[in-house]
């Protein structure tokens, strides 16, 4: 579901693979609200993903607008054709690809 | 725009622009009024609505801002005051000079486009002060901003679907995604704005649970129950509503306006066209009966489906002029609108139809054929039955026209600075529609004259021990065969040695003549009388008291003024019910045949059995009382033989009665009234004349104005009398 590729005391680079749905959302928010905690930045790699539904979508969301309220960066690479339909449909790119404001 | 859409649209401006005249006057004598508060604005509304339908910009521009203004009253946040209803006058007359351009298709003038900039500038002043009240009210004002936001997103091709998941949609195996998949089988979804404000960032946050809402824009044919299908297995489980792309308002108005005209509630109307499924009448039903304030007054239909975004205002608008027109429909039974000329025709041929009956009538008596004198005795009875009742057609109340007076008292009044009370009577009379329509300018006339001249100020009334405010009536009633209309003040009235005094120095009378009150009083309608010093503007508007009497006559009616100095003055006006046929009473003057109105006939009586003394006087003496009369010989100056056997017909007309001497009384018949020709219009005594049986032609006497001529003759060789008495007393 997810692994960490990379990381080091403030990056780190996560990878979300096979199915995300509402089974693995519970689990996947408590990860990625312990990333959040304990690095400045993080980038999650979608490449592999390969289902995607709205709960997930959901949480990335709700990950990237903490990431910018605590200053931190929080960016989503590589996605691919499932994932990039979900995205494209929802029309929040522009927050994804927003940097922190640390001001929000 | 077709004659009948134009003759419907201005039909129903006017309707709901007179409505609306009352409901503002009722609500500056109680401005907490909610019905006349919300008639106003229904009126307002509807009328920027059907001008939408036809494309009439101006129509809905105008009102679009009067309406803002009203909705806001209503709301309370703007009070309703006396500026305010003028203002909404105005503008009430303003929109009736747009409705009259827009149907004349002509453009409006620079004078008119003044006082529109003017009008809607005094409305945007009440508009910005309640933008005021709204900046401190953060949350109305997001509302209103999201509104907006959702409004412009809507583009007027594309539906507007707006839907919100219930939190725990995702647990029950319900994923948005699915749904707009759907979506995208039947059309595109053109834009799909998420919504994330109810988004949780803290603790609160269950990642099972759906925090997100969703705007779409859509690009579809497909039906909106359709539409609807896709969210049929979450619909308990969302909200949802689906707005019909703006370009169909146009289509639903089409289908609305060809839907059956039987009777419909406005959301079955909605239905049956298309504009709304069944769901979401079902749920704006419920959500109608939830008591939405403490007054426990249910929102309209029509307002809580635009509030919940599940139809266009237009295509609100659209059901409710079909709404309307079907309950016309219903009323049709009873009502029908025909057109005036339509009538006329049939009068007229109910005329000719009287004539060639009595033709008939006479043949069959020369031929004295029994059977056929029962047969065309028949005939005649349901002749007349049928002119009666062609007759009745034409018929109209006179209260239409008495309520236009109440903006005229009321304007006036202020325009004077005074304060009358317009009270009417009688509005449910009926006279001739052509009656009617005559009638209006000369009404106006006295109604000015009376507040202008007859009512004092308030300070006046005051030092007479009056009440402060004048009263002023207007009353109709029926007397035998006439219509009587009354104009009636509590004023100054009139003052008999002034009026007598300014006769005499127009020359209008001589200084020895002898006249009475009700003479000194018919003065006033002497071309020339008017006493210039007192004309304002209110009287200056080119019609003099003679021109209203001449008006007045020339519908075969009379006019009397009765009043008393200090107590007021009441102007009586007598028409006849109707100007086209009537129940005639035939005499013989020589070789001619005269007709004199039956209604006005009040016996026969033979003239041999009077004293001679009093015959050559002009008068007799009918049982105790002076009765003047009129040899018609002599008036019309007949030459044919003259009959031994002379008869008296006494007419009379209101309070006046009268005898003609004729030569031979010939009995009732039926009479249609033919004009005079332009050079015999202005001849006295005579007011029409008919064809008879025979083909001869038969003068209708002209009653009214032959008794005055008998009052005075009579008079005038009383005061002789009475003159060569006084002589050969001293």
């Amino acid at each position: 579901m997810i692994s960490e590729i990379e990381k080091d005391d403030s990056k780190i680079n996560l990878a979300l693979e096979g199915e995300l749905s509402i089974y693995v959302v519970d689990d996947l928010n408590q990860q990625l609200d312990g990333y959040l905690q304990n690095y400045q930045a993080i980038n999650i790699d979608m490449s592999n993903v390969s289902e995607l539904d709205t709960s997930v979508y959901q949480v990335l969301l709700r990950a990237k607008l903490l990431s910018m309220n605590n200053n931190k960066e929080l960016n989503i690479d590589n996605l691919n054709e499932i994932s990039q339909r979900v995205f494209d449909l929802y029309s929040l790119n522009d927050i994804f690809h927003q940097t922190s404001t640390g001001s929000h | 725009m077709d004659d009948d859409s134009q003759q419907m649209f201005q039909q129903e401006c006017s309707d709901l622009l007179t409505d609306m005249e009352d409901a503002l006057l009722l609500l500056e004598s109680n401005p907490h009024d909610n019905d006349q508060i919300n008639a106003v604005f229904r009126s307002m509304h509807t009328i920027k609505g059907t001008s939408g339908v036809f494309s009439f910009d101006d129509v809905v521009n105008f009102t679009h801002v009067a309406e803002s203004v009203l909705d806001n009253v209503r709301s309370g946040k703007i009070e309703i005051g006396g500026d305010l209803i003028a203002l909404l006058l105005e503008c009430m007359d303003h929109t009736k000079i747009l409705v009259q351009l827009a149907i004349s298709e002509k453009n409006i003038t620079a004078e008119d486009k003044s006082k529109e900039n003017e009008l809607l500038t005094q409305l945007n002043g009440y508009l910005d002060s309640t933008k005021d009240l709204k900046e401190d009210n953060s949350l109305q004002e997001q509302a209103l901003v999201e509104k907006e936001d959702i409004d412009d997103a809507v583009d007027s091709k594309y539906w507007h679907i707006s839907v919100r998941f219930d939190h725990e949609v995702l647990v029950h195996g319900m994923d948005p995604l699915s749904f707009f998949t759907y979506l995208k089988k039947m059309g595109n979804i053109i834009s799909l704005t998420t919504i994330h404000d109810q988004l949780p960032l803290n603790e609160d946050f269950n990642p099972e649970n759906l925090y997100l809402g969703f705007e779409i824009v859509y690009d579809s044919d497909a039906e909106k129950q359709q539409i609807e299908q896709t969210f049929e297995f979450v619909k308990e489980m969302c909200v949802l509503y689906i707005l019909p792309p703006k370009d169909s308002i146009a289509r639903y108005a089409e289908m609305i306006h060809a839907l059956p005209e039987d009777t419909m509630r406005l959301g079955e109307i909605l239905v049956r066209s298309g504009a709304i499924s069944m769901d979401e009448l079902e749920n704006a039903l419920q959500l109608q009966a939830e008591p939405k304030n403490s007054k426990n007054t249910p929102a309209p239909l029509g307002e809580v489906l635009i509030d919940k975004k599940a139809v266009h205002e237009e295509v609100v608008d659209a059901a409710l002029v079909k709404q309307n027109q079907n309950q016309n429909m219903s009323k049709s039974q009873r009502v029908l609108r025909v057109d005036a000329e339509k009538l006329d025709l049939l009068i007229n041929l109910v005329g000719e139809l009287v004539i060639a009956g009595a033709t008939t009538n006479m043949v069959a008596a020369q031929l004295g054929d029994e059977k056929l004198l029962e047969s065309m005795s028949g005939i005649s009875r349901l002749v007349e039955e049928i002119r009666d009742n062609a007759l009745n057609l034409r018929m109209v109340q006179i209260g239409d026209t008495f309520n236009r007076f109440k903006r005229v008292v009321r304007d006036v009044s202020r325009e004077l600075g005074k304060d009358i009370k317009l009270t009417i009577n009688g509005a449910d009379t009926e006279l001739d529609k052509t009656v009617v329509e005559k009638i209006a300018d000369p009404l106006m006339h006295l109604v000015r004259n009376a507040m202008d001249h007859g009512i004092e100020s308030a300070q006046d009334r005051d030092n007479k021990g009056k009440s402060v405010q004048g009263n002023l009536e207007l009353n109709a009633y029926h007397d035998s065969g006439c219509i009587v209309i009354e104009v009636k003040d509590d004023g100054k009235g009139l003052d008999r040695d002034e009026i007598l005094k300014k006769a005499m120095e127009k020359n209008l009378i001589a200084d020895s003549q002898v006249i009475s009150e009700k003479e000194a009083f018919q003065l006033i309608f002497e071309a020339g009388f008017s006493t210039a010093a007192k004309i304002t503007n209110l009287s200056g508007r080119g019609v003099g008291m003679d021109v209203v009497k001449k008006n007045i006559e020339a519908l075969r009616g009379t006019v009397d003024v009765e009043s008393n100095a200090g107590d007021g003055t009441k102007v009586s006006i007598r028409l006849p019910l109707t100007l086209a046929i009537i129940d005639g009473f035939l005499v013989k003057v020589g070789d001619s045949s005269y007709v004199i109105p039956l209604d006005m006939v009040h016996e026969c009586i033979d003239l041999s059995d009077q004293n001679s003394d009093d015959k050559e006087q002009g008068y007799i003496n009918l049982r105790g009382e002076v009765l003047p009369f009129l040899k018609l010989r002599e008036y019309f100056k007949e030459e044919g033989p003259e009959s031994t056997h002379k008869s008296i017909v006494v007419v009379q007309q209101g309070n006046y009665k009268a005898g003609f001497v004729v030569d031979g009384l010939l009995g009732e018949l039926q009479t249609v009234i033919k004009p005079m020709g332009k050079i015999l219009k202005d001849l006295r005594g005579i007011s029409g004349a008919t064809i008879l049986g025979s083909g001869e032609v038969a003068v209708i006497l002209d009653v009214p104005n032959l008794i005055q001529r008998a009052t005075q003759i009579s008079h005038r060789d009383t005061v002789n009398i009475s003159n060569r008495n006084s002589q050969t007393l001293h």
